[in-house]
């Protein structure tokens, strides 16, 4: 009657492994010997490994597999970026270290909480407010007006309204018996998305309309509603794609990049290039050309990983983020609470999305849209998000861990 | 220089492959594995609603288990649901049995029984905490306080 924890010290170490070898191999890069590289490398490697000993010790129940899945992506993205960037890749090592403690505050605080109550309207007032100030006071990067610059930081208040709209969501999902008194909610949904389609910031839109769409359908199992809305998000798209201009560019681009390889269409076809010229096995590490790529660093991360590594490895990292939804919902089955269950899977929704729209958008499966792939593309604000959606997860499997615990001792047996 | 490092690079990328085919693997085959024990452990956990632990009689016996469920007979018979080899155990000793939210004690043909430490004849209804014995064997009872409730 004793449930016993399995090692997991293997993944650990292929991964530490995975990372030494590539900031080796990636010192050597240019003729000469780069101390910075394996100093990089070392400082990350120590790192990753204190911080998965330190938090299974501390927390008995951790939710070990998608904290190392997030770890891995992590290697990967500093690897993939110092060889495109170094100077990148060391500004993403701070934000990994920043992200962390995000993730442990998340978790702390999703752990101690029930459902925040009332504290749910200054959370909407809060989210629609960011987005709004998006609207009035943000520089426009790439077609889209979504960066907030304060001094010398610039930052995207819309992967932070994501955490919000996440709790707002699962608290008006979970605690409202009738659709009728979820009006609130929907207002709110429509006007963040209605602010971001304003700003021009497709990509997170769409991510919203859709965790939207299926957490509500998860959440309430209500087909009527879920039809009219998915009716009414089609319609609002095609509207967007008839009066905005940079839409229809997308989906003009989407459908033959090459006819305006020079302009327009010049990132999705450097990307496919770069995709194609990998192959299956990759051009290996430092011999590809992935600095060509517009955006190459965040949006585009995926075709410089699939030209370097190879088709393998990127199919490799579709299937570890399939692994952690799968782990995520296994995490919102075992949950206790209504709002704990939409809670963890309008997290783990949101992080497949977000993977699935920049995924299909490299590859040319889906209209692109700029949007980062989570744990992996540069840059804090998007890193800090994922992190504490990862963190919503883990605390959400603390409370599991903790009931589990509790049902078992009252049967004489125990968690070792 | 500039050709040593492209031959390693370009070997390497079979390691690279290999680490994260195998992470990849191994991710899966321990979650996957401990989530059908954890699975394992839970089920068999929910069919009980308590538990009796021995506390009183043969040395050898002191500290076992037995899971209680909807109905359990006792006895030294090894046909029994709760199986207590001791000579002082009659073949088909006692019953235990559920009855709404209550677990209740019924002796079979008065075989010599007690309920903290007084004689049972009847049925009687059984707390947590109570300790019951069968001859010369004494057990202690527990029941759950929360029932294990799965996706509603």
């Amino acid at each position: 009657m004793i449930i016993k924890r399995f090692g997991a010290g293997i993944i650990l170490a292929f991964m530490i492994l995975f990372l030494l070898s590539g900031m080796f191999l990636l010192s050597f890069a240019g003729g000469t010997f780069n101390m910075e590289a394996v100093i990089l490398g070392i400082i990350f490697a120590v790192f990753i490994v204190a911080q998965y000993n330190i938090l299974k010790g501390i927390f008995k129940h951790l939710e070990r597999f998608a904290l190392l899945i997030a770890d891995f992506l992590c290697i990967i993205s500093i690897v993939i970026l110092y060889r495109i960037n170094p100077d990148v890749a060391q500004k993403q090592l701070i934000w990994i270290l920043i992200g962390n403690v995000c993730m442990i505050v998340a978790m702390l605080v999703i752990k101690r909480s029930h459902d925040f109550g009332k504290i749910n309207w200054i959370f909407m007032i809060l989210a629609v407010g960011m987005l709004g100030m998006t609207l009035i006071f943000a520089s426009r990067i790439g077609g889209a007006k979504n960066w907030i610059n304060i001094g010398p930081f610039s930052f995207q208040p819309s992967e932070f309204a994501k955490i919000l709209f996440l709790i707002v969501t699962a608290y008006f999902l979970s605690s409202r018996d009738r659709k009728r008194d979820m009006w609130p909610y929907f207002v709110f949904t429509i006007a963040c998305v209605g602010l971001l389609v304003l700003s021009r910031d497709l990509g997170a839109a769409l991510l919203f309309a859709g965790t939207f769409l299926i957490v509500f359908y998860v959440g309430t199992g209500s087909v009527g509603i879920t039809l009219g809305a998915t009716a009414a998000f089609a319609g609002g798209a095609f509207l967007s794609y008839k009066m905005f201009d940079h839409v229809k560019t997308r989906v003009e681009v989407w459908q033959d990049p090459w006819a305006t390889y020079n302009d327009k269409g010049y990132q999705i076809v450097q990307g496919l290039l770069a995709i194609a010229s990998g192959g299956l096995l990759g051009t290996g590490l430092g011999l590809g050309m992935p600095e060509v790529i517009p955006v190459g660093t965040s949006d585009y991360i995926f075709a410089a990983i699939a030209e370097e590594f190879g088709i393998i490895v990127a199919i490799g990292i579709i299937a570890l983020y399939l692994v952690f939804i799968i782990r995520g919902i296994l995490i919102a089955m075992d949950a206790r609470t209504k709002f704990d269950k939409l809670l963890v899977f309008g997290a783990t929704a949101m992080l497949s999305l977000q993977s699935f729209i920049i995924i299909g958008g490299v590859i040319k499966l889906i209209p692109l849209t700029g949007i980062t792939m989570p744990f992996v593309s540069s840059g804090g604000s998007s890193m800090l998000s994922a992190m504490m959606q990862l963190g919503i997860i883990e605390g959400v499997a603390l409370k599991n861990g903790e009931y589990e615990e509790a049902e078992l001792e009252e049967m004489g047996g125990g968690v070792a | 220089m500039e050709s040593a490092y492209e031959v390693a690079a370009y070997a390497l990328r079979y390691w690279f492959i290999a680490a994260v085919l195998v992470i990849l693997i191994a991710v899966i085959y321990i979650s996957y594995k401990e989530y059908q024990q954890k699975k394992f452990v839970m089920t068999e956990i929910s069919q009980f609603g308590g538990y009796m632990k021995i506390i009183g009689g043969p040395r050898e016996f002191i500290g076992d288990r037995f899971g209680l469920r909807e109905n359990n007979t006792i006895g030294s018979d090894s046909r029994c649901d709760i199986v207590l080899p001791d000579r002082t155990v009659k073949r088909n000793h006692a019953v235990i049995f559920q009855d709404g939210d209550d677990y209740y004690l019924e002796p079979v043909a008065k075989a010599p029984t007690k309920i903290n430490g007084r004689k049972a004849i009847n049925a009687h209804k059984l707390k947590t905490g109570d300790s019951v014995s069968f001859g010369d064997v004494e057990l202690r009872i527990y029941f759950k306080r929360t029932r294990i409730e799965h996706d509603n």
